[in-house]
């Protein structure tokens, strides 16, 4: 696309109608700036592309006189803010958690109007207010955890930007993205009002071994071929320490085996979800001969077509 | 996904981001990284954050109040915006009768014109 089109100016235009055009587009098209609007990141993207090339007089000129094209202006790949905003467990908006309602809470809203009656919220402490008194802001965190701790539960201290420090009690449990409130930990009330509170967002580290669906937890089980065939009592690992498992006689790769209540407590029902096993299969480092000997032989009575009524 | 990046990653990754500006931002707040033993740490939610600051400081010459405001609006747009989508996911689940009451209310109450989100040329 011709940058000068991109940006709507005149190719005659001085270097500040250029700023100025770009400045009008991003204003109205940036992504960031206009969350709903779908068509934004594309005529931002182009304003931008336009506006990188046309703001250096020198390749402005290259352009001009044809050396260059307006391609392989673009920029590397980028994420827009909005595309992260909205996610579970966005740091930045961690201050209006849903334990509880703020009172000048949208929310609030809705469930006060039944109560009301005409009447002003809040009515109980009689007349209007001649102090001024205000709640601290809430400060907002966000720090990582490994993944054991956020599985059963742990106690870690952060040191704050400020230099304090605070002890965050992770329950047992705790997902990724997931907000702690810590009551009164938040900056302090002005006039006498109590203190805010802290809010920290929790980052789950992956673990090598486990990973977690829900309350489930998933670890994938290699097994040599002899114990696929035969069948044996292995060790699996869980997040309270090995157990032995059995794996069936015959057992493919893929094949899952369930650990009932090995998996995470659910904060809220208390129950434990469960481990699942996914059996992968694992060749000895070399074939040897006498397993490849045995396999010809075998393969001449007994082949087998295991992608029989599998259909692209 | 869920990469991290240490500050010298995040300033090569953002053409518009010097170590100042990278301090100035850490120092207001507007961006929040992880604490760790070796250093602050950004994941990709705060390299997004950190574009739209660079823009917002190179293309809109804000100083650092006006970029607070902006962003305090910002965060305050998306909250509400997730808590009404909530509200609409409550709604969506409750009998036709009661939705229908509810956007005749709406058609009735929102004379604006809020749907579209485009920004009117003046």
């Amino acid at each position: 696309m011709d940058p000068y089109e991109a940006l709507g100016v005149r190719k005659t235009a001085t270097d500040a109608e250029i700023r100025k055009a770009y400045r009008k587009i991003a204003k109205e098209s940036h992504p960031d700036l206009n969350p709903d609007d779908k068509d934004a990141e594309a005529r931002f993207k182009a304003a931008s592309a336009a506006y990188d090339l046309l703001k250096d007089p020198e390749m402005r000129a290259r352009y001009d006189r044809g050396e260059i094209d307006a391609s392989g202006q673009e920029r590397p790949e980028r994420h827009f803010y909005r595309e992260y905003a909205d996610a579970t467990g966005n740091p930045y908006q961690a201050g209006r958690g849903f334990e509880g309602f703020d009172p000048s809470d949208i929310f609030a809203d809705i469930l006060r109007q039944r109560t009301e009656g005409g009447f002003g919220f809040g009515g109980t402490n009689g007349g209007p207010r001649t102090t001024f008194r205000a709640r601290g802001p809430d400060l907002r965190y966000s720090m990582e955890v490994p993944f054991m701790d956020a599985v059963k539960g742990a106690t870690t201290r952060i040191t704050l930007p400020t230099g304090g420090t605070l002890d965050v009690k992770i329950p047992e449990g705790t997902k990724d993205g997931q907000t702690i409130r810590l009551r009164g930990k938040g900056g302090p009330g002005i006039g006498g009002g109590p203190a805010g509170d802290a809010y920290v967002t929790i980052s789950v580290h992956p673990h090598p071994v486990f990973r977690r669906e829900g309350d489930d937890i998933l670890i994938a089980l290699p097994v040599s071929i002899d114990e696929a065939v035969l069948g044996d009592k292995v060790e699996a690992p869980t997040i309270d320490g090995p157990v032995k498992v059995t794996v069936p006689k015959g057992a493919s790769s893929g094949q899952m085996l369930r650990l009932r209540g090995r998996g995470v407590k659910n904060p809220r029902t208390g129950k434990r979800g469960d481990q699942k096993i996914e059996l992968k299969i694992v060749m000895p480092p070399g074939i040897d001969s006498e397993l490849e000997t045995f396999m010809k032989n075998w393969r001449k009575k007994h082949a087998y077509n295991p992608r029989r009524g599998m259909k692209a | 996904m869920n990469r991290r990046y240490h500050e010298e990653d995040v300033i090569e990754a953002i053409e518009l981001l010097t170590p100042g500006r990278l301090e100035r931002f850490v120092r207001m707040q507007v961006v929040a990284p992880m604490p760790t033993d070796a250093g602050p740490v950004f994941r990709d939610i705060d390299l997004a954050r950190l574009e739209l600051l660079c823009d917002l400081s190179e293309h809109f010459d804000m100083e650092d109040d006006a970029l607070e405001i902006v962003m305090s609006l910002i965060d305050q747009m998306h909250a509400l915006r997730r808590r009404l989508r909530i509200m609409a996911r409550a709604i969506a689940a409750e009998p036709e009768e009661v939705r229908l009451r509810i956007a005749r209310f709406l058609c009735e109450n929102d004379d604006g014109e809020a749907d579209t989100g485009h920004t009117r040329p003046d």
